[in-house]
């Protein structure tokens, strides 16, 4: 076992307002193009009976997945997992554009760049990471709701985050082996993860059951 | 609708009329712009031009394209772009009025519009022509002495909460054509035609 | 398969060039990344990156930014972390701002419409001639008839400094003055909060609740009431709750819609819409027949226990019974049996009878005010605030046990929902109230504290001529401030020197009392802001002149304007703005095109009249009538923000030396530490005056007066006798009704209860309104990245609404009132209630270039459909026409309004165009 970090983000759920700001901080920093979404944030419709119902919002952007299928379908290594930051990345220059690994992604976190013609996505940042700044998505965090650094640091924010939450707040998006590192926290108090029968619905919204009947 | 233009460009009255009143007896486009130009206020905030496309954009003037005398189908702009057309044609625009043109005129007529006026407020039909005839003089009025002369009127008074102040008359007269002002507020024709009638 | 070319893969936009050029850097040393190396010329060419440290005005959270500039580019944005309100946070539209400032829609010079309204066509002007012919114009209406032909407005989008448009009218010696928040934002519990608590607003959005970002903040209980900081502020207000909630703060969110505010509160009580005052009253009975009202602060700081005249409604003074003196107010003694005059602060000795109806020394009978509001409020109980309120009567008295647990280190924001419907006042006398009922003030962890904006409201630095000083030459004369349309009736607007926009309307309509004929407007889209727009519209269109202030082309301009004068966006401004004990800085990061600060548009347009011999815009050069509080006009930008750090230093840092450079050079500084600033409030009220009493409330009677009978005074003379940062002229004619000085409740005019007077069959839903994180009012719906977030307007529908009327989720709908009709397009979703629908304010600056641009603020504004006319009463004291809480019909639509653009890629031409640094109009004109 190669004794890389493990770079994440952690979401504090509890604090998400569902803002947008993270999409945008995320946007500016990267010049991403219009309808291109690295850090998608949705609501999941509210669920229950109303007004009892409950509700979140879910920033959605690379999970940095311990066994990558990006990395592992990409044809030419443009998918790649960096070994000294064992960060998820793409290197465009050697991207031919195949989008295999777009959909082996399971989270659909992987955007397509028309006009340069290759994939990309969240990056962690790691131009300001390696300057000693946080991602922007972190930075600008209307909430300080969100956690960066390295799980097996256990001084970094994101492994704080997580020590200070409760156990059975700690989430994570469906595993189909893929095993991502990002977590969300979310606490009975504010509201009750439900992931796996989420349904698209708009660009923004996701339901459940229970929503939207 | 067919005086919503002027409804909708209050400033813009004096220059429409000009123009409308020149409209009847001058056709081509070119001489129009001339013979309004030489009546042309320098306070009229846009150029005889531009009127002009504006009354035709409205439909109150009809603009037709000649070339060498034969009607065309087509602005002057279409014209120049037209390969069919020579280089050297002659090139003509000719206007007419439309009804609707002679409607807003018609519509616009000082004396018209001050009678209006009067029919719409019966109640202060006293102060109207006390107004108009205090501005009837060579000197003219001063706001002060109209504001001081509305005030002894017992219907612009009231209570606080009914109070008609002297700036509805002087702006209600104004607006019709009955008063006018050059730094002080004189009488107009139409404001004399009333005092008579 | 193929190969991409390795070389020739560019990545669009002026923004990587700056960020390029610093993580070639930042990446030196690191192996790999999917960044693309800078060409070495670039890279040679281009300067060091400046950070500037500034303010944002995206909205009223004025958090603190760093702006990076690089080779006169704003390249980047961020929160900055020393700002102690929002602490790093940036949100959407802050972040949208380079966006916003290289739109390619600004307006860029000062431009004249060529032909008739509508035609939009337009010619550029240079700014002498457009300050000049548009003064000609003024300066001959002037002459001819007097200041009250000209009317002047503002919104509160746009980086706006407030008070400009009153302060030219202070100097231009009348006319009018309107907004189409004011009377419909903020205004109503900017006045009658303080009126009654003597101390303070509790509006969070708009600055005066301070105590939730003190460090080690003591607020045990937050209710929110109408107000959604996740959605209207974000970064500061929005951050701040967050915080506080997770940390173990308990909330209360009374709000029709489940914003994330609501989501997360311990309790969501889904009101009605328009019936808050009636849950407030509830709320009362609650406190008071459960005696759960704070004992000590009550007696002692209220007037309360004061015996009220039951003729005319007002609390009696010591004089009119011979008891006592005209200071001392009349209690009922316990002790003695008596009645007897209550000296201030307190007589030790009494023992006030708070409840009950006594005989006094003339025979008659009085009751305390306490016994007046019992029996008021007695009706509303909370099974019947449950039925008038949409709610469950547990519920609601689960949310009271919440907040009266925390009290006093509790409070209720009160939000700017109530603000827009016809109980305006009562609602913020409700607020009120409740906090004193409960001894929420001044106290740690209370919302109501002492730490006064020096200017009101949300302290802007630039002030009306005579507003703190009755008797300043320049101040408007009192007959003009007077004759302000709608302001006899409703004399709260004197608060802010405004104009009831209807009355103005109604004037421009008929003529009368007199017409205003010259508009000058600064803001963006009245069309789409004002209540049933096309009743403005129709008014609008008729008025002589109309000049249009603003930094983008907007429905005002297109639809309406004359003339058009560039305004700059906040990235080019120079302003200051207090940071809790800090005062922090905008410094201009560019200034583009001939676009400039819209102080100095009123301020050319002074010099210009003064030019031309209008003598009060002479004096307002003169230095000695202006006087330095207020400072005279400007002619530069540079002498602009020389009075700027002036003001900061004289009020704020107590020395007279300051200027520009003084204040840039040391901002954001401490004026005083964060003790000083937390501890001046707790307990205030009994710091000793001159005369080793306690200084007390800032009211008439120096407690605080939730029995308000001043607001009886308020309309009879238009003064509220007592203390405060604004007061309204005196002496004016009195009202048709006297304002009543406890809350009551009106059911809203247009109703969906069936049964209920105001309801029609074919209006069965009632609509509401509320914020967005990514718009600020009418702005940034011509930013790519906002827009593509919220491309047309939800109307958020009930799931078993949504069934009634045959609607799915997605469909384009019709809705539909007396006004009129326009479209949205529907979520289905529990975060409304059956029946009521949420949609906010939209216009689709997309069809400004169509043939109709009218079309522009009638496709998607629900603007369309709110009532601002003379069918539906106005509030009484403000004239609050009705924003959230009409009735409407909906019904499911053949598809979207032709023409507007809904993808994220259609909104690629708004993408923006980064221009260079001209110096903005003050390099062309003005010197």
């Amino acid at each position: 076992m190669p004794s890389m970090a493990r770079n994440c983000i952690v979401v504090n759920l509890d604090r998400c307002i569902g803002c947008w700001s993270c999409e945008v901080a995320c946007k500016l920093e990267n010049d991403v193009a219009l309808g291109e979404r690295w850090n998608k944030v949705v609501q999941v419709e509210p669920f229950g009976e109303f007004p009892h119902v409950s509700t979140y919002w879910l920033p959605t952007m690379c999970q940095q997945c311990e066994e990558s299928p990006c990395t592992h379908v990409c044809p030419t290594g443009a998918s790649y997992r960096d070994e000294q930051t064992g960060m998820v990345l793409v290197n465009k220059e050697k991207c031919i554009g195949c989008k295999y690994c777009m959909m082996a992604c399971p989270y659909g976190v992987r955007s397509w760049n028309e006009e340069q013609q290759v994939v990309e996505k969240c990056t962690l940042c790691n131009h300001l990471t390696a300057a000693g700044e946080k991602p922007a998505c972190v930075k600008n965090c209307c909430g300080t709701a969100r956690y960066y650094g390295d799980l097996d640091d256990p001084n970094s924010d994101a492994s704080k985050a997580l020590a200070a939450a409760d156990a059975d707040a700690v989430h994570k998006l469906p595993d189909v082996g893929n095993h991502p590192l990002t977590s969300y926290i979310l606490s009975s108090r504010f509201g009750e993860w439900r992931v796996d029968d989420l349904t698209q619905q708009t660009s923004k919204y996701v339901t459940t059951e229970g929503s939207v009947d | 609708m067919t005086t919503d233009l002027i409804k909708h460009n209050p400033l813009l009255k004096k220059p429409v009329m000009t123009v409308l009143a020149l409209a009847e007896d001058v056709t081509d486009r070119a001489a129009l712009e001339t013979a309004a130009a030489a009546a042309w206020d320098p306070s009229f905030s846009q150029t005889p031009g531009a009127i002009i496309d504006v009354l035709v954009r409205g439909g109150y003037m009809a603009a037709c394209s000649f070339v060498n005398g034969e009607p065309y189908e087509g602005t002057l702009e279409d014209m120049q772009l037209d390969e069919s057309v020579p280089d050297d044609a002659v090139a003509e625009v000719r206007l007419s009025l439309t009804d609707e043109g002679r409607a807003l005129r018609t519509a616009y007529e000082p004396e018209r519009t001050v009678a209006e006026l009067l029919e719409s407020r019966p109640q202060y039909d006293e102060v109207f022509r006390s107004v108009v005839s205090s501005c009837d003089t060579e000197a003219g009025a001063t706001l002060p002495a109209l504001e001081a002369l509305i005030a002894t009127f017992p219907v612009t008074g009231g209570t606080e909460k009914t109070k008609v102040y002297p700036q509805y008359f002087i702006d209600a007269l104004e607006t019709a054509g009955a008063i006018t002002w050059d730094g002080a507020w004189r009488t107009t024709a139409a404001g004399r035609s009333l005092l008579a009638s | 398969m193929e190969t991409v070319a390795q070389t020739s893969i560019s990545r669009r936009g002026f923004v990587k060039l700056g960020m390029f050029a610093s993580a070639v850097a930042a990446m030196a040393g690191t192996a790999t990344s999917n960044l693309i190396e800078v060409e070495p010329a670039l890279a040679d060419e281009s300067g060091e990156t400046q950070k500037i440290r500034t303010i944002c005005r995206a909205c009223l959270n004025n958090c603190g930014i760093i702006a990076h500039v690089r080779d006169g580019r704003v390249v980047k944005l961020e929160g900055d972390p020393d700002d102690p309100m929002n602490k790093g946070a940036a949100c959407a539209k802050g972040l949208a701002g380079i966006q916003a400032l290289y739109n390619p829609n600004r307006i860029k010079y000062p431009m004249k419409r060529v032909g008739e309204r509508g035609s939009n066509q337009w010619e550029r002007i240079s700014w002498e001639q457009a300050i000049n012919e548009i003064a000609d114009v003024m300066w001959e209406y002037y002459q001819k008839e007097g200041p009250k032909c000209l009317v002047t407005s503002t919104g509160g989008g746009g980086n706006p400094q407030f008070f400009s448009p009153a302060r030219f009218l202070s100097v231009w010696g009348g006319g009018n003055f309107f907004e189409p928040g004011c009377a419909q934002c903020y205004l109503p519990r900017n006045h009658m909060e303080f009126c009654l608590n003597g101390t303070a607003d509790t509006s969070l959005a708009d600055g005066p609740v301070t105590e939730v970002y003190l460090p080690d903040c003591q607020t045990k209980t937050y209710v929110m009431w109408g107000v959604g900081p996740s959605t209207h502020g974000i970064g500061s207000t929005g951050r701040v709750v967050t915080e506080l909630r997770n940390n173990g703060m308990k909330t209360v969110v009374i709000d029709p819609r489940l914003t994330p505010d609501a989501a997360r509160a311990d309790v969501w009580l889904a009101i009605r819409p328009g019936t808050d005052v009636a849950l407030m009253l509830a709320w009362m009975r609650y406190i008071i027949d459960n005696d759960l009202w704070n004992k000590e602060f009550v007696t002692k700081w209220s007037n309360l226990p004061f015996l009220v005249n039951e003729e005319t409604r007002l609390t009696y003074r010591a004089d009119e019974l011979g008891l006592g003196s005209h200071d001392e107010y009349v209690i009922y003694d316990n002790k003695t049996k008596s009645v007897k005059a209550m000296p201030y602060p307190f007589d030790e000795s009494l023992d006030p009878a708070m409840f009950g109806s006594y005989e006094l020394p003339n025979g008659k009978t009085a009751r305390t005010a306490f016994q007046i509001m019992k029996e008021h409020v007695d009706e509303w109980t909370l099974e019947k605030a449950a039925e008038v309120c949409w709610l469950d009567a547990g519920e609601i008295e689960e949310a009271i046990k919440i907040y009266v647990e925390g009290c006093p280190n509790a409070g209720i924001s009160l939000g700017v929902a109530t603000d827009q419907a016809r109980n305006s006042a009562q609602a913020a006398q409700g607020d009120a109230v409740l906090d004193i009922l409960m001894g929420c003030i001044r106290v740690p962890g209370a919302i109501v504290q002492d730490r006064p904006c020096y200017v009101e409201p949300c302290n802007y630095v630039v002030q009306p001529f005579g507003l703190h000083h009755p008797d300043h030459p320049l101040k408007m004369p009192e007959a003009e401030a007077n004759a302000r349309l709608g302001y006899t009736e409703h004399k709260g607007l004197g608060h802010w020197l405004a104009s009831h926009i209807p009355t103005v309307l109604k004037a421009i309509e008929t003529g009368e009392p007199y017409r205003p004929r010259i508009w000058i407007e600064r803001s963006g889209n009245k069309l789409a802001m004002i209540g049933n727009a096309s009743r403005f519209y129709d008014a609008m269109m008729t008025t002589d002149l109309n000049v249009h202030m603003y930094m983008h082309w907007t429905t005002t301009s297109v639809c309406l304007a004359d003339y058009v004068l560039p305004t700059a966006e906040w990235l080019e401004t120079n302003y200051a703005q207090d940071r809790l004990n800090t005062y922090a800085i905008r410094r201009a990061c560019t200034q583009l095109y001939e676009a400039v600060d819209e102080c100095m548009h009123w301020s050319w347009l002074a010099a210009a009249l003064a030019e031309r011999g209008h003598q009060r815009a002479i004096d307002s050069f003169n230095p000695d009538i202006a006087g330095k509080f207020y400072g005279t006009y400007w002619k530069t930008y540079e002498e602009y923000m020389d009075y700027v750090g002036y003001f900061v230093g004289s009020f704020y840092y107590g020395t007279e030396d300051w200027d520009w450079a003084t204040f840039d050079a040391q901002a954001p500084s401490e004026y005083e530490t964060i003790e000083q600033y937390a501890n001046k409030s707790y307990d205030s009220h009994l710091e000793p005056d001159e005369n080793g009493l306690p200084v007390g409330f800032h009211t008439t009677s120096k407690r605080t007066e939730p029995y308000f009978d001043g607001n009886i005074l308020l309309g009879l003379t238009g003064a509220v006798d007592g203390s405060g940062s604004m007061d309204p002229a005196t002496d004016v004619f009195p009202a048709s009704d006297n304002y009543n000085p406890l809350p009551y409740y009106l059911e809203p005019f247009e109703s969906p209860v069936e049964g209920d007077p105001g309801y029609d069959a074919n209006y069965p839903y009632v609509l509401t309104q509320g914020r967005l994180p990514v718009f600020h009012h009418g702005t940034l719906r011509n930013t790519p990245w906002t827009r593509e977030l919220w491309p047309y307007p939800e109307a958020w529908i009930n799931p078993e609404t949504a069934r009634e009327i045959g609607i799915e989720d997605g469909d384009w709908l019709w809705l539909e009132s007396k006004r009129g009709k326009t479209q949205g397009r529907a979520r289905v979703t529990k975060s409304v209630a059956p029946k009521v629908i949420y949609q906010e304010r939209f216009w689709n600056p997309e069809l400004l270039d169509s043939d109709d641009p009218n079309r522009a603020w009638q496709a998607m504004n629900i603007n369309l459909l709110t009532q601002n006319n003379d069918e539906c009463p106005f509030n009484d004291v403000y004239g609050t026409y009705t924003l959230r809480g009409v009735c409407i019909n909906v019904t499911k639509a053949d598809g979207a309004p032709e023409g507007v653009w809904t993808e994220p890629k259609d909104f690629t031409p708004w993408l923006p165009e980064p221009s260079e640094n001209t110096g903005g109009g003050n390099a062309v004109y003005g010197a």
